[in-house]
């Protein structure tokens, strides 16, 4: 007998000394039956499970969406700052106003008051033939001379600039307003 | 078909649990080492194959079909590879059983058994599906998928295992005697 089959023997008898004997099963079909039960009853488990999930899924992405629509108010930091905004009404005949709320407009030539930093000019050209610009402000491009509105925003430091008509004759009428920035 | 509880059952089923089910239950045991696995793992393939009969679909053998699927969902799962790292340490902590030591193979058995959770779960599934259910090395290699080659590398490895074992083994009394 050669090393292998011995080695071959005692592998086959250790594994059967090794083996607890297992008793037949008396009533098959009862076992598979009662195995077929337990199965379905994991798979109805399964399934209601995964409709539960599948729902809350559902009421969550209705609600996420819901909540998308209302106004958000932020508390934090603001990233870009906000320019203020001021309403430029060019009219005919040196009808040249300027306003914003909580300011107001005094003296000749009229002067305001800003703050320093961003402002965002509305500019409201009511009638053709009118050019705003800024004097010493490049940023600030002569409005074009037609009837609309355009939008201009610039960074203004403190000191006094003048808003006027660039079309010959215009200021002179009366088309310009100081811009006292501090 | 299923009636009020009552499953009608094909009668395949009957011989296959009267000669391959107990069988087969101790060698899934001997591979996993836990005895909730291996009925586990058994009694759902056997309930996979009844399915499927009751389908319509066709089964060749039906013990090797039950073999397979066993051995394979033995070795899935999260559980049962859960089972799986206790295996180990259940076989080489299980008793030999009282009959092993009355038939004087009891030293071997020991051997045997260190062998055994010595090698990879493939090897173990090899070297039982080989010594314990008596399965040549082509029928090994179909069922479990690999090629001829691995069958044997396997069986030459646990053979290695096993003689390393037996030459270690320290000589016990009546052993020295003789």
């Amino acid at each position: 007998m050669t090393d292998t089959d011995e080695l071959d023997r005692i592998w086959r008898e250790g594994l059967g000394h090794l083996a607890a004997p297992t008793t037949p099963i008396s009533d098959p079909a009862s076992a598979v039956g009662a195995r077929m039960r337990r199965r379905h009853q994991s798979r109805v488990a399964v399934l209601a499970t995964a409709t539960v999930v599948l729902a809350a899924s559902i009421f969550g992405v209705v609600l996420t969406s819901r909540r998308s629509t209302e106004t958000v108010v932020h508390t934090g930091p603001v990233i870009f700052p906000r320019p203020l905004v001021v309403n430029v009404v060019d009219a005919a005949r040196g009808n040249l106003t300027i306003s914003f709320p909580g300011r107001k407009v005094s003296g000749s030539p009229p002067q305001v008051n800003l703050p320093a930093g961003l402002i965002q000019f509305d500019i409201a050209t009511l009638t053709a033939g009118h050019s705003l610009a800024i004097d010493g402000v490049p940023g600030f491009a002569a409005t074009p001379q037609t009837v609309g509105t355009v939008i201009r925003t610039v960074q203004l430091r403190p000191g006094v600039y003048a808003l006027h008509c660039v079309v010959p004759g215009h200021t002179e009428a009366g088309e310009e307003i100081l811009l006292d920035v501090g | 078909m299923e009636e009020s509880g009552t499953v009608t059952f094909d009668r395949r089923f009957d011989d296959f649990y009267v000669f391959d089910y107990p069988k087969l239950i101790s060698a899934l045991r001997l591979v996993t080492g836990d005895d909730d696995a291996a009925r586990d793992a058994v009694d759902e393939a056997c309930a996979r194959a009844w399915e499927r009969l009751r389908r319509g679909r066709e089964i060749d053998v039906l013990a090797a079909w039950v073999r397979v699927v066993a051995i394979n969902g033995a070795r899935g799962g999260l559980r049962r590879r859960a089972v799986e790292r206790r295996a180990r340490a259940r076989l080489e902590a299980r008793a030999i059983p009282a009959e092993a030591e009355s038939l004087g193979g009891v030293a071997d058995a020991m051997d045997v058994r260190a062998a055994l959770a010595g090698l990879p779960r493939r090897q173990r599934e090899i070297v039982v599906l080989f010594y314990f259910l008596d399965k040549s090395v082509a029928t090994i290699a179909r069922e479990l998928n690999v090629a001829e080659g691995t069958v044997k590398a396997a069986l030459h490895r646990a053979r290695a295992l096993l003689a390393e074992l037996l030459t270690e083994r320290p000589a016990r009394p009546h052993e020295a005697q003789t």
